[in-house]
């Protein structure tokens, strides 16, 4: 992007209120989107008279921070401005509120339109309804004078029964239409309240900033001849991020071959910044502007001794063997905020391939960023020690230029969707493995029997037996190859010993020097098998802790 | 935006232990351009979301390939092929029991005023007139009139008060109905389904119509095994059925499908799991893995400008008096609800969050109310996660800037009462408890041992789900960073589109559909059934072989599965020593290779039914004893011989000879095998003192130990018996002792 211009502010406010100010037109056209924030780039052509002229671009985010505000001007197709020919004067924002309905989006306007008509209906009908219920009353209080009425017409000698049922049912008759009319309004005053209600929840769900808060940027030009100027304004805005978003295929490109892996990044972007970003230059960033200026400090450490312990603790840990790519078992530190990408230590600026648009509503979008084909080895592979099932693994190279970075992973086999991974970082040239899921065909059960410690007289060693058990069943009518892998400990000090006991271990497998034993089990449809292992721990009477 | 429908249905169903997997069938036409996104409705409310899975199948060209998959709430389609809704019915029902009880309330009126009808003094007579004479006639006309007035009305009155019990009978037996109808009654206009949208993307127009297959999960299905067992009236073969009882609940009924039974447990979605190797012994560096680093911070002081605009204009009071009841009528309890939401999608790490969100004012009123201090950054935005990046240094920084920040704002703030303030202080005194933690635990850690390596930074899978994150507005307390959509406002997404917002709470709605799935078969299985579980560790599937229907109304029904002719040998036993009875009983060969689970078993012989038996196990292609009855045709005596002698040197030992003697004589038409069940005594380990020896076997016999209770010193003659004929069995048994003692409960031990 060019550098922008430096803002020369002037003193003198009347001077560029003077200046005569017109319409710009500079959508946005290019966005840098960084991992919490996002810098726009609005470019427009304009014809000018030469002068001073006042500029206005309207419907800008208002978020945007005021003092990243820049402006440039050069003359249209050139790519370097000259000072002393244009130059701009001044660069503001202007916010207001938006109060008329008119000046409002128009999904908005439209929904307060009709939240207006249902409130005025709802007002008329509550009127109609406080009326009937008025008449209702009056007609209650003219029953009951007659009544009194009869009972003095009673005193003055006047017997005439008919007249007064005649009387009683005209009232009554009025009453039932007026009783009857009042119900039924009721009822409709009812159902339009549900209504609002739902129209107002709505309306709060769908608010956005630019209901009520509308920006607008003034840009004075100064040009010494008349001309098409290209007016530039930039600015950062918060309430913008984006994240990687992968998605991994496996396709057959011929029938009965091998799959090959067709992987494609995509930058997730989400925004809510007030104004819509249609057909625009996208560029992901790692940068990162709010990383610290201060070098982490050091804490200090005080050595202390203390007697030799004549026990040896032990300490059983997890190993991680270096495979590249696939997730590990560390300390983990998960915050309530979605953690930043690590670009392994070199911002990366990837440039979208195409424009696209992202609205201001707070969702994700997905802007293809690259793709590339990599041939693909798969397996179904059992580690049933830590999940009891067997799970589709293929195993890659990133053929790209740039790195994955770390993000979740779409998953797409057989044309459709199967399910989410995520992957970490994985640099150009790593290998990396994709877990497809759970096979649904085939369950896994595996058992651990532990047997009494047994201790001959007069030694300090003791000797424990251990034995796992794992079946496998195939409940489909396909044939399985499963690479079926379990562990031993292995230990590193002369006074524990861990060994394989060959008579009770399946194909008498032997560990590697790692501690692993592989088996290949071969699971017919329908099929059952069962893999046996057997080692034994002995341990001399000094270790502790295991 | 228009998303078009595509017709489905129910092709399979697998149910496991619990839940069931249903596939569901859609066609996209040939020769169409394909549509990018598609929608699949009329989906249970109970199904699992996480589960939902898309596979495109055709025969012809490149296919198709569904992306994404994303599941919204929708409206119900009317499937015509079902009843009618009676809501409509019910509805107008309680409108009569309203309009009834309307017209009671005006009579009552009436009657009321009638009954108010009052005798005054004849008026006063003019001065010097005599009096008025006194209106006894018009009085007596007034009573008569009153009282058939009020008796008129009375009787209005029971009539429509008869009307009105009616009318709520009415009400009510709807009510009832409304109830007790299957769940998946024609869909009423207004009720909600789930729906999956599906994004399809094609590079060409199919020449051939292409099937989009959805398979998602729906809890709470169960099944257990019960079973038909014919047997050929010669009891040479026999025809075993498997049958099942299933129940569902989960919303939607099952007809015609493909139904399969599994005994294993469903399966949920499992990453790639990374084995490790475990060391014993020293200690090494641990290798660190990238991808994640700690969330970027400093976005919120952007909105600095914003703020500022709105704590400066908000005084002015021109906000329309529209916009106030807008945002304080319906906000608050939205707002409530998603409070609600928010405590069950989100437990742990938002609760620090929520305090200052709960203390914010709401909605628009909330600039003029409590204006942020200008120049800071808005508060909501004071995020913890600082302390949490860095624990190993407790920096300076730290410990001044926010923790300052908040503390000299804290008492400020509480002028301004209860919320904000207190919040802070809450807030400030966590943040002093987590470092004075890290203090402690720095200590604990001991001499000699290394500082920990920094914590890698990790995204929950909650928020790995891109699709579910939002952006929050600059309105929103937790502006600036991403955070988890409500799975109210999510399912609803498709209704906003739609314009058809509806004032129901989704999730409760959603989560009684599930807890009503889960409750399948709540009322208990029929008599004697047991749910089918693993078999030795292994899981098996038993396949219906033909289309079955089972309704969504959380009762069981039975379905035939499969029949298969198996091989049986007819068999009797008999055990003389308890019941001369002799027991027919046929051992069949299990004809599948998949255990015979427990169940009852129903007995037909020739057709006709005999008796129903449990059903106990059978392996694979093992073998099931099925008892039949007692069999009266064969006829079996026992009799036993008992003689004491004095044996050994100088006759200092007893021999009790004991002699058993069984007699089979076969009645029937056809020859027969017998099993012959008997059982000497036998001796403790290490007796010394008393000598057991089996003297004469006729014919001899082998040793019996039953399967399913534990005997000592069981034997067996297996003896075949032509027909008409008997054959006898013998066998003696000699125990001795020294002729001092004797056998505690007697010497003779046959009766």
């Amino acid at each position: 992007m060019p550098e922008p211009t430096i803002v020369e502010r002037t003193p003198d406010e009347r001077a560029s209120l003077a200046a005569p100010t017109r319409e710009l037109k500079a959508p946005v056209v290019e966005v840098t989107v960084l991992e919490d924030r996002a810098h726009v780039v609005r470019r427009g052509n304009v014809e000018l008279h030469g002068g001073m002229t006042r500029l206005r671009i309207a419907a800008v985010a208002p978020v945007l921070a005021d003092k990243t505000l820049c402006a440039s001007v050069t003359v249209a197709g050139q790519k370097f401005g000259d000072p002393s020919r244009e130059r701009i004067n001044d660069v503001r924002v202007k916010r207001s509120h938006l109060v008329r309905g008119e000046d409002k989006p128009e999904q908005r306007h439209k929904l307060e339109q009709e939240l207006e008509s249902l409130t005025r209906k709802h007002d008329d009908l509550r009127a109609r309804l406080e009326q009937q219920k008025g008449l209702q009353a009056s007609l209650e209080a003219v029953g009951d004078t007659t009544i009194v009425d009869i009972g003095v017409d009673i005193s003055y000698g006047q017997a005439s029964a008919d007249a007064w049922r005649l009387q009683l049912d005209q009232i009554s008759a009025q009453e039932e239409v007026v009783r009857k009319q009042r119900l039924t309004l009721e009822l409709a005053l009812t159902e339009l309240e549900q209504d609002i209600n739902r129209l107002r929840a709505r309306m709060a769900v769908t608010a956005t900033v630019s209901d009520q808060t509308a920006a607008e940027v003034f840009v004075e030009v100064w040009t010494a001849v008349p001309g098409t100027y290209a007016v530039q304004v930039d600015y950062i805005v918060p309430g913008a991020c984006w994240r990687p978003y992968h998605r991994a295929q496996l396709v057959e490109l011929v029938k009965g071959e091998k799959p090959v892996l067709s992987f494609a990044s995509e930058g997730c972007v989400w925004q809510n910044t007030g104004e819509d970003w249609t057909e625009v230059q996208f560029i992901f960033s790692t940068d990162r502007p709010s990383l610290g200026v201060e070098p982490p400090r050091l804490a200090t450490e005080v050595l202390y001794a203390q007697r030799r312990s004549e026990q040896l603790i032990v300490e059983a840990r997890e190993q991680e063997v270096q495979t590249t790519g696939l997730g590990g078992e560390t300390r983990k530190q998960q915050s309530p905020d979605l953690p930043g990408i690590d670009d392994g230590g070199e911002a990366l600026n990837l440039r979208a391939p195409n424009k696209a648009s992202v609205p201001s509503d707070g969702r994700p979008y997905r802007v293809p960023l690259l793709q590339f084909i990599s041939p693909s080895t798969t397996e179904y592979v059992l580690m049933p020690e830590l999940a009891e099932a067997v799970i589709l693994k293929s195993s890659h190279v990133n053929r790209s230029q740039s790195p994955i970075l770390a993000g979740p992973v779409d998953l797409v086999r057989g044309g459709g969707y199967v399910g989410r991974t995520s992957l970490l970082y994985i640099a150009p040239g790593e290998n990396f493995a994709v877990g497809w899921g759970p096979d649904g065909a085939t369950r896994v059960r595996r058992t651990v029997t532990t047997a009494k410690e047994d201790r001959p007289m007069m030694s300090a060693w003791t000797s424990q037996v251990h034995t796992v058990t794992i079946q496998l069943s195939n409940l489909g009518a396909q044939d399985r190859t499963i690479q079926l892998s379990e562990r031993i400990a292995v230990s590193e000090i002369e006074k524990l010993n861990i060994q394989v006991d060959p008579a009770g271990t399946t194909d008498r497998a032997k560990p590697d020097s790692n501690g692993f034993l592989r088996w290949k089990v071969d699971l017919p449809g329908f099929g059952r098998k069962q893999v046996d292992l057997r080692f034994i721990v002995r341990k001399h009477s000094d270790v502790v802790g295991i | 935006m228009n998303i078009p429908v595509l017709g489905s249905r129910i092709d399979t169903v697998t149910v496991y232990r619990q839940g069931a997997l249903v596939s569901r069938t859609a066609i996209v036409l040939a020769a169409q351009p394909v549509p990018a996104q598609v929608k699949l409705v009329n989906l249970p409310l109970s199904l699992d979301d996480g589960s939902v899975r898309v596979r495109v199948e055709g025969d012809s060209g490149e296919l198709p390939v569904a992306s994404d998959v994303r599941i919204a709430l929708d409206l119900a389609i009317v499937d015509d092929t079902l009843p009618p809704p009676d809501d409509e019915a019910l509805r107008q029902a309680r409108r009569e029991v309203t309009a009834i009880a309307e017209r009671l309330a005006h009579l009552r009126v009436q009657r009321r005023r009638l009954e108010k009808l009052q005798l005054f003094e004849r008026p006063a007579n003019k001065r010097g007139a005599p009096p008025v004479p006194s209106p006894v006639k018009a009085r007596l006309t007034m009573l008569d009139f009153r009282h058939k007035a009020i008796a008129q009305l009375d009787e209005k009155i029971s009539e429509i008060a008869a009307h009105e019990r009616r009318a709520l009978q009415v009400r009510q037996d709807l009510e009832h109905r409304f109830k007790a109808a299957s769940k998946a009654r024609q869909a009423r206009p207004h009720e909600l389904r789930k729906a999956a949208i599906i994004s399809l993307r094609a590079r060409e127009v199919p020449t051939a119509p292409v099937r989009v297959i959805l398979e998602y999960m729906v809890p709470g299905a169960r099944w257990a095994p019960s079973y038909a067992i014919s047997l050929a009236k010669d009891m040479t073969s026999a025809v075993v059925s498997v049958r099942a009882v299933v129940a569902q609940s989960t919303g939607e009924d099952w007809t015609g499908v493909k139904l399969t039974l599994a005994t294993a447990d469903a399966q949920r979605w499992t990453e790639l799991p990374d084995l490790q190797q475990i060391r014993i012994g020293r200690r090494q560096p641990q290798p660190a893995r990238r991808g994640w680093r700690a969330p970027p911070i400093g976005a919120g002081e952007l909105y600095g400008d914003l703020d500022r605009f709105i704590a400066r204009t908000a005084t002015t009071p021109s906000q329309p008096q529209d916009h106030e009841r807008t945002r304080s009528g319906v906000l608050y309890s939205l707002d409530q609800l998603a409070t609600l939401d928010e405590a069950e999608d989100m437990p742990t790490y938002e609760k620090s969050r929520r305090d200052d969100y709960d203390g914010r004012p709401q909605g628009g009123a909330r600039a003029s109310s409590a204006p942020p201090p200008s120049g800071a950054p808005s508060p909501s935005r004071n995020r913890m996660p600082a302390p949490m990046m860095k624990p190993q240094a407790p920096s300076e920084m730290l410990r001044s800037a926010p923790m300052a920040a908040m503390t000299d704002m804290a008492p400020a703030q509480a002028k301004r009462g209860g919320g904000l303030g207190a919040a802070f202080g809450a807030a400030a005194s966590a943040i002093g408890g987590m470092l004075s933690d890290e203090g402690a635990g720095g200590g604990g850690f001991g001499p000699g041992a290394a500082a920990p390596p920094p914590p890698e930074h990790e995204a929950a899978p909650d928020q790995l789900a891109y699709g579910n994150l939002r952006m929050p507005g600059p309105q929103d307390s937790r502006r600036g960073s991403l955070i988890i959509a409500q799975r109210r406002e999510r399912y609803l997404e498709m209704l906003w589109v739609r314009e058809v917002t509806r004032d129901i709470d989704v999730v409760a709605l959603i989560d009684g559909a599930v807890g009503q799935a889960h409750g399948a078969g709540g009322r208990g299985l029929p008599p004697r059934h047991h749910l089918a579980t693993s078999w030795a560790g292994f899981d098996y599937v038993y396949a219906a072989e033909s289309a079955v229907d089972i309704p969504s109304d959380d009762d069981y029904h039975g379905i035939p599965l499969m029949s298969r002719p198996a091989a049986i040998e007819l068999g009797y036993i008999v055990v003389p020593r308890e019941s001369t009875d002799v027991f027919r009983h046929v051992k069949l060969h299990n004809p599948l290779d998949a255990p015979l689970l427990p169940g009852p078993a129903d007995i037909y012989v020739g057709g006709d039914y005999l008796l129903s038996t449990d059903l106990r196990t059978a392996a694979p292609r093992g073998e099931l004893k099925i008892g039949l009855g007692v069999e009266q045709a064969i006829k079996v005596s026992r009799n036993t011989a008992y003689a004491e002698e004095s044996t050994g040197m100088l006759g200092g030992t007893l021999a009790l000879r004991h002699e058993l003697n069984v007699e089979v004589a076969n009645r029937l038409a056809r020859p027969i095998s017998l099993e012959v069940q008997e059982r000497i005594p036998t001796l403790r380990d290490k007796e010394d003192e008393i000598g057991l020896e089996l003297a004469q076997i006729d014919p001899p016999w082998s040793a019996f130990e039953p399967d399913d209770y534990s005997l000592k010193g069981g034997h067996r003659w297996q003896v075949q018996v032509p027909p008409g004929a008997s054959k006898k069995l013998r066998a003696v048994y000699i125990i001795k002792i020294s002729a001092k003692k004797e056998l505690h409960g007697g010497n003779r031990r046959e009766l």
